[in-house]
Parts: C-alpha cells; structure tokens; sequence
C-alpha cells in the first residue's frame, strides 16, 4: 500500500464515519435540520473521494467490483502501513 | 442484508507485536462484554423491538458491532504477527497458542470459548434496553481495564476510540428507553409488554 492509497484511505474513513454518526443520530432525533444538512454534506464528500478511490485502487463494497480486482490486498486488517 | 465496507471503521496501525496485549484484548473479541456479544445482542434483539426508531437504533447500533469485532480482531492480528515460539511463551500467549496458534478465536482473556448464555433477548423491550445500557457500560469498563494495562500509543489509539463509540451507544439507548417510556400510559407503566401484548392500546 503507497502512502498515497494509505491517506485517502484515512479521509474515506474519516468521511464514512462522520456519515455514519450522523445516521445514528438521526435515529433518535428525526428532526434535527442541522444534523441532516451535515449528514447530506458528509454524503457529497465521500461519493467524490469514494469515486477517486475506487477508479485508482479498486473497489470498497461488493457492488462497485468483482474478482481479482475485489480480493486483492490489502484486506483492512493488513493495512499496517509503513507511512 | 449486509452489504461489507472495505475498510475498518477507525484504523488500526500496529507497529509492535505484543502477545500478551493480544490476549488481553482478546476478551472484547469474544469474552462476557465484547463486540461479538453486543452484535448478536442488538441484532437478536430487534425482531420483537416495537417502534421505527426503536428498531433502526438497534440495526444500526448492531451493525456498527459488527465493525468493531473487525477492529478488534485486526488489533489481534496485527499484535501477534511474527512472534517467535520464545516470544510467545515469555508472553504467557502459549496456552492460546497450542490450540489457535495466532488464529483470532472468540473467547475472553482467560480462555473461555464465547457462549450465547452472555447475553439476553427477552422480548420484552424494557428488559432489552436495560440490559443493552449496562452491556455498554461494562464493554466501556473493559476498555478503560485494557487502558490500564496497555501502553503501546498505536494499540490505545483504537482502544480510545472504541471506548468513546460504548459511550455514544449508551447515550442511543438512554433516547431510546426514553421514547419508549413516552409511549406508555401513565396509569399503566410496565404492566403491559409492547413487544408481546398486541392487544393493548400503546397509548
């Protein structure tokens, strides 16, 4: 894994997770317009990095690739990084 | 129906292996408070869980466990890569390692294979939310424990961030308790049970 996959890598989970938070969130506090105009924000941000990762360095769910080009490393847990 | 991210849901770096930290943090893996029993708790738990929110709290929450036993199994993984048959046995790790070798196998840090007795879904949605706050506060008390014994900057780093994500579930299931509190008649607290008795009006 380069340094350069190694850091976008980062920003996605960054992304996804604050994403994430915010569906959550929004389980117990369906009316929260502040919390639902981050969440669509967040949701913008990770379809662009998302779309930058995935044409570079393969895909990141089922549905966005198949085959050698899905099963190659690195899984996440072997994603020590050296950077 | 799951659909599986590519990536873990905070980063897990370890530079140093260390099997008695593994062994240690084995436990939230498959021991009395780990993630593998808070997923299969929540995800149990949801068929007689009454009320939209009640359930997406408890999908969600159950899927996000999910990706935390992912975590955990990688800080596992990552702590016992290349270790010496010396290493392992200076470490105390031997009595896991005859059996799983560094295989990541659900049991706590004493060796006790995870069991389903761990946990509860009693169709019953009080019951379920009660035992679901204290589940999260005796993972948060596991993860406070490893912090006591662990000293390695990368392996805290996703201990802390686990730890914090207990927290915030807690909080999810205290709103959650709430609105179902504010579901019930007053005259009628918990004489009924929303997941079973149909028949009563809910309000």
């Amino acid at each position: 894994m380069t340094a350069n996959q190694n850091t976008m890598m980062e920003k996605i989970m960054a992304v996804r997770f604050s994403v994430w938070d915010l569906h959550l969130y929004l389980d117990s506090h369906p009316c929260d317009k502040t919390a639902m105009e981050l969440l669509e924000k967040y949701k913008e941000k990770n379809a662009v990095l998302t779309a930058e990762y995935e044409s570079r360095f393969g895909p990141l769910t089922p549905s966005s690739g198949s085959g050698e080009e899905w099963t190659k490393a690195p899984w996440p847990w072997q994603m020590v990084g050296d950077c | 129906m799951w659909e599986y991210q590519k990536l873990l849901q905070y980063p897990v770096k370890i530079k140093t292996p260390n099997a008695k930290f593994a062994q240690i943090i084995a436990s939230q893996y498959g021991g009395p408070d780990g993630e593998l029993g808070a997923s299969l708790r929540y995800l149990s738990q949801r068929f007689s869980m009454p009320y939209p929110e009640l359930q997406g709290i408890l999908t969600d929450i159950g899927t996000e466990e999910l990706g935390h036993l992912e975590m955990v199994g990688s800080i596992i993984y990552q702590l016992t890569r290349n270790l010496s048959p010396e290493e392992i046995k200076k470490a105390g790790f031997d009595a896991y390692f005859v059996d799983h070798t560094t295989g990541v196998y659900p049991a706590s840090a004493a060796g006790v294979p995870f069991t389903a007795a761990y946990i509860q879904s009693t169709g019953d949605l009080f019951a379920d939310l009660h035992e679901n706050l204290a589940a999260e506060q005796k993972a948060r008390k596991t993860y406070d424990n490893i912090l006591r014994l662990v000293d390695d900057p990368d392996v805290c780093d996703a201990i802390k961030f686990l730890r914090a994500r207990e927290i915030v579930h807690y909080q999810r299931f205290g709103e959650a308790l709430r609105i179902a509190t504010d579901r019930l008649n007053e005259k009628n607290f918990y004489a009924f049970n929303p997941s079973f008795d149909k028949a009563c009006k809910l309000n």
